[in-house]
């Protein structure tokens, strides 16, 4: 399966999901993304860019979670919608990112995350 | 027109109505489940409201909330009526000590407490912000007041760590040097890690949280209970720490008061 389909899947298994996107973090590319809806560059840009910043960030490394996005997903959380960023398997300079509702957040959908990372490891 | 009739037969269906469910009352078996319904009560009254707790002989406690903070407490006797308050000019700080400890003593009363609501009838002062439920949350659960009884404690470990809302919380604002501005209870942080922290954030996109909206707090968590969430409000951020709490726990522990 391409990266791209794994993605596609990815929207199918997380309905909660509106975007998925897989990220070069170092280069803040953009690498293949799936959405419901059109996404302009400029934000999955920005998704990349919150991605590194997050997953790379030395102060979050040192609050005494491990590494951000490892485990589990970074998770940037405002009214009605949130951000997900966690980082690949088979790269670690590569993220994945999703966004969706603020009120889908907990431990079932982390869970689903998980395992579609793993996917998306296994189709790289 | 209404008439005597059908104000009689409205307050006899009342009545049989109540008959039937029996007043409300302050749920909880012991004084920490007592007092989550309390506050739990407070986070859910938004327009202004006296919240009165009575016993049966007569005595009352009434909790005035309005926007989900708690603005007064005052206790109710036959031999009269008293506000509970911190000293005058004492810091927000003891206001929030008095106000959680009289909490707290309206949950360790075991008798059952009737609750009836009413509106305001006065209006608040402009001035008169009172306590966050936020805080009140943070201080209860920095102080264990919140803590599971130990019966409990298995069926809160088969549950997934974000699905459980007990567990400790700290919370610290700094500015952009990293300074402390304000505290909750004592976040294990060095002073350096904060320093860092702001250090690093200010490098961070201006435009960050606006992917998520408003209000952005960032949350962390490592493979076991902890969790760490920022509030990233404009020149200051809040640092909350929480062991084994909800994301909604975290969340409104992050936003309430650092947005202030």
């Amino acid at each position: 399966m391409t990266l791209k389909k794994v993605l596609h899947a990815g929207l199918d298994a997380l309905p909660e999901c509106r975007t998925i996107a897989y990220v070069d973090m170092p280069s803040g590319l953009v690498l293949a993304s799936a959405s419901l809806t059109p996404v302009r560059q400029e934000a999955l840009d920005k998704l990349a860019v919150a991605a590194a910043t997050l997953l790379e960030s030395p102060a979050l490394a040192g609050m005494g979670c491990g590494a951000p996005g490892g485990a589990r997903p970074v998770a940037m959380i405002g009214r009605g919608k949130a951000c997900l960023f966690l980082r690949a398997l088979s790269f670690p300079e590569h993220a994945l990112c999703y966004m969706c509702d603020e009120t889908a957040l907990g431990a079932d959908l982390h869970d689903r995350i998980a395992r579609h990372r793993d996917a998306v490891a296994a189709a790289i | 027109m209404t008439s005597q009739g059908d104000i009689g037969d409205f307050i006899e269906r009342a009545r049989r109505r109540l008959a039937e469910t029996g007043p409300e009352r302050l749920a909880g078996q012991d004084l920490s489940e007592r007092l989550r319904a309390l506050v739990a009560e407070i986070d859910a009254t938004v327009l202004p409201r006296n919240l009165i707790y009575a016993l049966q002989d007569g005595l009352s406690c009434t909790l005035t909330v309005a926007s989900r903070r708690l603005m007064r407490i005052s206790v109710s006797s036959p031999e009269g009526h008293q506000v509970i308050e911190a000293e005058p000019g004492t810091g927000r700080e003891e206001e929030l000590l008095v106000m959680a400890e009289a909490l707290a003593g309206l949950a360790a009363i075991e008798e059952p407490l009737i609750l009836v609501r009413h509106a305001l009838a006065e209006e608040m002062a402009a001035d008169d912000v009172g306590q966050a439920v936020g805080d009140l949350q943070a201080f209860c659960a920095a102080h264990d007041w919140f803590a599971v009884p130990p019966d409990a404690a298995g069926e809160a470990g088969a549950e997934a760590p974000m699905a459980a809302s007990s567990g400790a919380v700290h919370w610290c604002e700094i500015d952009t040097q990293g300074v402390v501005l304000a505290t909750g209870g004592t976040p294990d942080l060095t002073g350096d890690a904060l320093v860092a922290l702001a250090r690093e954030r200010a490098g961070w996109p201006r435009d960050l949280g606006q992917l998520a909206g408003d209000d952005c707090v960032v949350l962390v968590q490592g493979d076991g209970a902890r969790a760490v969430a920022l509030h990233l409000a404009e020149g200051r951020t809040r640092v909350t720490v929480g062991d084994d709490l909800s994301i909604d726990a975290m969340l409104a522990v992050a936003r309430d008061g650092g947005a202030k």
